[in-house]
């Protein structure tokens, strides 16, 4: 099962991959959106759901062509870090 | 005493007749041949159409000559009563081969200016099947010998006003010549210059094999006579060849010359597709989308020159965007997974001949569809943690086990 690709992937019907021109974007509870391209990171520094969007155009005819698909992403409070006095 | 002074006049009667018949041998130089029998033939003369007819006796048409007659040959039926090798004729002129029919009317050759066989009136001889003559039966000298060799003294001869429809066997085309006087061309004198001694009729055909749809006869068949005389008019022909219709015709061609000379010849002529098979319905260019299939035989029509249908035998050969050459189609139905020009080949091979027919036909493949989204996780919900900074690649890849090796 290895060999089967994991993860999220955007081809054309023909099969031509399109992966590497996604763009993702990230919304959060306020709307605000930050797109994230290859190469990019995005730092999650607060808590809630966020709507995460994917999007690609048939780079090949126009960009015009454009598909996208959300997820949702539930960002939660990191614990915070137990102290442990060594008495 | 009568009886005695009868026989007394009978008997000066029968001197004198002799007597007048010594007389007229020697006057004309010829072989004379005496009645005896009347033969297998009887002939008819044609006066309307100037064609002799000889018949068997029981009916039966034999052979037939063209001839020319005159405005004073007497109708009626006649018992030929003499030959002779040569005649004197009016003019005086000279005829070969006569055999007297009645009173100063008889068979014999075109005629000749002097007692030798170079000196025949050419002009008489291409008169031929037209009223020519005083009241004689003119011949060419093939036809006057055959009756005077066949057609004993005695044989009966009618002469009629009829139509062509009384001549049962046509009327024999004649050779033309050229020139004021010669040889008869139909003469078998072996001195004869038009060399007839040994020849015979020769027919020739140039080709066997005749293309499906052509015009049959043209040119293909051709036939000189013993004279070594364009004689391919005159040639029968029995079986037909239907062009329209591939296979083999026996063919049997037959001719008699003037010199009474047959040939025949036995064809088997075959009917043959020679041209390409016809391949229609392919257009020169055609738009599809990324990700069609095409029956790649649809529209198309390919047939032999006979009609039969070929389509089923049509090879598809294609070229896509990306690869330098073609490739056959293994199936009929094609799909375009490639944006740009396909370049493609239809073949089909004519099984009657091997011959080629190919149509080209260029496809602009393009691409219209929205790309598609798939994820492995089914678009599950992702989970992280606040100051989880997570890069467009764990986005990408399969999102939980990826965002932990970043935070390890």
């Amino acid at each position: 099962m290895g060999c089967i690709y994991e993860g999220v992937s955007a081809k054309l019907a023909a099969g031509k991959s399109l992966n590497d021109f996604v763009d993702v974007t990230v919304t959060n509870e306020d709307g605000d959106a930050a797109t994230i391209l290859k190469g990019q990171n995005y730092l999650f520094e607060e808590s809630g759901t966020y709507t995460i969007t994917y999007t690609v155009a048939n780079v090949e005819v126009s960009e015009d062509l454009i598909a996208e698909h959300t997820r949702k992403m539930i960002v939660a409070e990191r614990p915070e870090a137990e102290v442990i006095l060594d008495e | 005493m009568r009886v005695s002074r009868n026989k007394k006049r009978s008997a000066l009667l029968m001197a004198l007749l002799l007597a007048a018949s010594i007389f007229l041998s020697c006057i004309s130089g010829a072989d004379r041949v005496q009645a005896a029998a009347k033969g297998d033939y009887y002939i008819k003369i044609n006066k309307a159409t100037n064609v002799v007819t000889v018949y068997k006796n029981d009916g039966t048409p034999y052979t037939a000559f063209t001839c020319s007659i005159g405005h004073a040959t007497p109708l009626g039926t006649f018992y030929t009563p003499a030959k002779y090798r040569w005649w004197v004729l009016d003019g005086p002129c000279y005829g070969q081969y006569c055999t007297r029919i009645t009173g100063g009317i008889l068979f014999h050759s075109v005629w000749y200016y002097q007692q030798t066989k170079d000196s025949q009136s050419y002009v008489q001889y291409n008169k031929l099947g037209t009223t020519a003559s005083h009241g004689c039966c003119r011949l060419t000298v093939a036809a006057s010998k055959w009756i005077y060799d066949n057609c004993p003294t005695g044989t009966k001869v009618i002469i009629f006003n009829g139509t062509s429809k009384d001549d049962p066997l046509g009327k024999p085309e004649t050779i033309k010549v050229t020139g004021y006087r010669g040889w008869d061309p139909t003469d078998p004198d072996p001195e004869n210059p038009y060399k007839t001694k040994s020849t015979k009729p020769e027919i020739s055909v140039s080709k066997k094999t005749i293309a499906y749809g052509s015009k049959f006869g043209d040119g293909n068949m051709t036939c000189k006579d013993s004279g070594g005389f364009d004689v391919t008019d005159w040639v029968k022909q029995e079986g037909k060849v239907n062009t329209k219709k591939i296979g083999s015709y026996p063919v049997t061609y037959s001719v008699i010359d003037s010199f009474g000379r047959t040939a025949t010849k036995k064809i088997t002529y075959k009917v043959v597709d020679k041209k390409p098979a016809t391949l229609t319905g392919v257009k020169e260019t055609l738009s599809k989308k990324c990700g069609n299939t095409r029956d790649m035989l649809v529209g198309l029509k390919a047939k032999d020159a006979a009609g039969k249908d070929l389509t089923s035998k049509i090879a598809v050969y294609i070229k896509t965007p990306s690869s330098t050459g073609y490739v056959k189609c293994k199936d009929r139905n094609y799909t375009f997974v490639e944006s740009g020009t396909y370049a493609v080949k239809y073949i089909v091979t004519n099984p009657n001949n091997g011959l080629k027919t190919t149509k080209k036909q260029t496809i602009k493949v393009i691409n219209t569809e929205l790309p598609v989204f798939t994820s492995s996780d089914n678009w599950k919900t992702l989970k992280a943690e606040a100051g989880d900074e997570v890069s467009w690649d764990v986005f990408m890849k399969e999102f939980q086990r990826n965002l932990q090796r970043v935070r390890v």
